[in-house]
């Protein structure tokens, strides 16, 4: 079937089409918010729930997408706005992130989590900003729409963060 | 920078491998189940079945005000439900919301609300700011209520804060409100304001307007008023027949309930307006009482 001829999709179909085209690469850009996989996972399987109770309203593809993303960025900071409230004191003992993959060469494990770490350890905004842009490659309008902000906004967000995410790095690495 | 930043992040979570979640995804949005995620959409939808216990249960989103009970018996039944439907209305700080109670046909709560604001309010004093085919549909998760839009404006915040004050009352939950227009969702939600700075300061719960009474009535409203102070009055034209206050459950912050006992003995059968006031202790200074009045027949 061809996009043009094919009829309109069910709710349940869209579900499927964007949980294949899509699932894994949300988690992992939630994952760039929220650091745990867990909570990744969380995070994106309700914006597909959210989703599908949409999509009478969303009607198409790219639409639902847009709203995947807005949904995955706004519940991962609802996720971390959570986490900083019951485990704040706990912050100093949290394990490493716990992505799978331990079996990788040690120096590309230690990079990734540097990375995370310092992702995390930027201002909410920022980080929004360049997980959009540099993971997803969104341009500035798109990244404008998805965050309720300016493209004024999203520029200054953009070279902030990425500055202080090599500052981040340098030291770390 | 931009090609390193780029390579970086896509690096950095390259070995995360989500476990399959689509079978949960499915049964939690698989018809049956949908309640599930959603569980007080239910307990709303409920409240069709409209006993006085149910609407008072209902009633509307009070802020901390442990429920307030809306108007206490209209005689509807299961074919009706109660709305609690905000409009604007004048007042001596300007236009703000009024809150009255309609009975309209039974359905889905959010829909019947906005379906009754997109019509002229049953009180002559108070006006809508939407026309009819302003919304489409409505619906609500824990996400939010996200509301089709017809019409692309909203320029006007007391418009706005019309639909967010009816919408979260009929959701009985504070959720966020989102407005859609062609197939796409505004890029904030909005929230009700502070009752403060939205609503008129008093507001009559019952008696709806038309209510016929012999012998005494219950009056019910909420209000914020110096000291919780509510005065109320039954007038005939500028004639007041009788008068008296009643003190609110409390006052500053937000408005609190009030309630009354109206004794009717000595009023001669006939049309009048049930006035209820907010204290005004600045002599004229200030911007003077707000009101809400409501027609009633004594009997």
């Amino acid at each position: 079937m061809t996009v043009t001829d094919r009829p309109a999709w069910t709710a349940d179909e869209a579900l499927e089409q964007l949980y294949a085209a899509h699932w894994r690469q949300l988690v992992r850009l939630s994952v760039l918010l929220v650091r745990d996989v867990g909570t990744a996972e969380e995070v994106v399987q309700d914006a597909f729930v959210a989703v599908h109770a949409r999509w009478s309203r969303l009607r198409d593809h790219d639409h639902a997408l847009a709203y995947l993303r807005q949904t995955v960025v706004n519940r991962s900071r609802s996720a971390l706005r959570h986490r900083a409230v019951v485990s704040r004191h706990l912050a100093r003992e949290s394990a490493p992130a716990d992505a799978p993959g331990a079996d990788h060469p040690a120096l590309a494990s230690d990079r990734r989590s540097a990375v995370l770490d310092a992702m995390r350890a930027l201002p909410q905004r920022q980080r929004e900003v360049l997980a959009l842009r540099y993971y997803l490659d969104l341009s500035e309008a798109e990244i404008a729409d998805a965050m309720g902000i300016s493209r004024g906004a999203v520029k200054s967000h953009a070279s902030r963060g990425s500055a202080a995410l090599r500052t981040l790095l340098e030291k770390d690495l | 920078m931009t090609d390193d930043l780029s390579t970086l992040l896509h690096d950095a979570v390259a070995d995360v491998e989500p476990a399959d979640r689509l079978d949960e995804i499915r049964a939690r949005t698989a018809s049956p189940m949908r309640s599930a995620a959603r569980p007080w959409f239910y307990a709303v939808g409920a409240t069709v079945l409209a006993t006085a216990a149910t609407v008072a249960a209902f009633a509307v989103l009070d802020r901390d005000d442990g429920g307030d009970a809306g108007p206490s018996h209209h005689g509807h039944d299961q074919q009706t439900q109660l709305v609690a439907a905000y409009y604007v209305g004048d007042t001596p700080m300007g236009p703000r919301l009024y809150r009255e109670y309609d009975e309209v046909p039974a359905g889905d709560p959010l829909q019947a609300a906005l379906d009754r604001i997109e019509q002229p309010a049953s009180d002559p004093d108070y006006r809508t700011s939407w026309t009819p085919d302003s919304f489409g549909d409505v619906t609500v998760d824990e996400d939010g209520i996200d509301v089709e839009l017809g019409v692309n404006d909203l320029s006007d915040d007391l418009a706005v804060q019309q639909v967010a004050y009816t919408l979260q009352a009929a959701a009985g939950e504070r959720l966020p409100v989102w407005f859609w227009l062609d197939g796409q969702r505004g890029n904030r939600p909005y929230d009700a304001e502070p009752e403060n700075d939205v609503l008129n300061l008093v507001s009559i719960s019952d008696p709806a307007e038309g209510n016929e009474y012999e012998g005494s009535f219950t009056a019910r409203g909420r209000a914020n008023s110096n000291e919780g102070t509510v005065v109320w009055e039954i007038r005939q034209g500028d004639r007041v027949v009788k008068s008296s206050s009643t003190t609110a459950e409390g006052s500053v912050d937000r408005l609190y309930r009030w309630e009354a006992e109206i004794d009717l003995t000595g009023v001669a059968p006939g049309t009048y307006t049930f006035v209820a006031m907010t204290d005004d202790p600045s002599d004229g200074e200030g911007p003077g009482p707000f009101t809400d009045t409501r027609t009633i027949v004594v009997r």
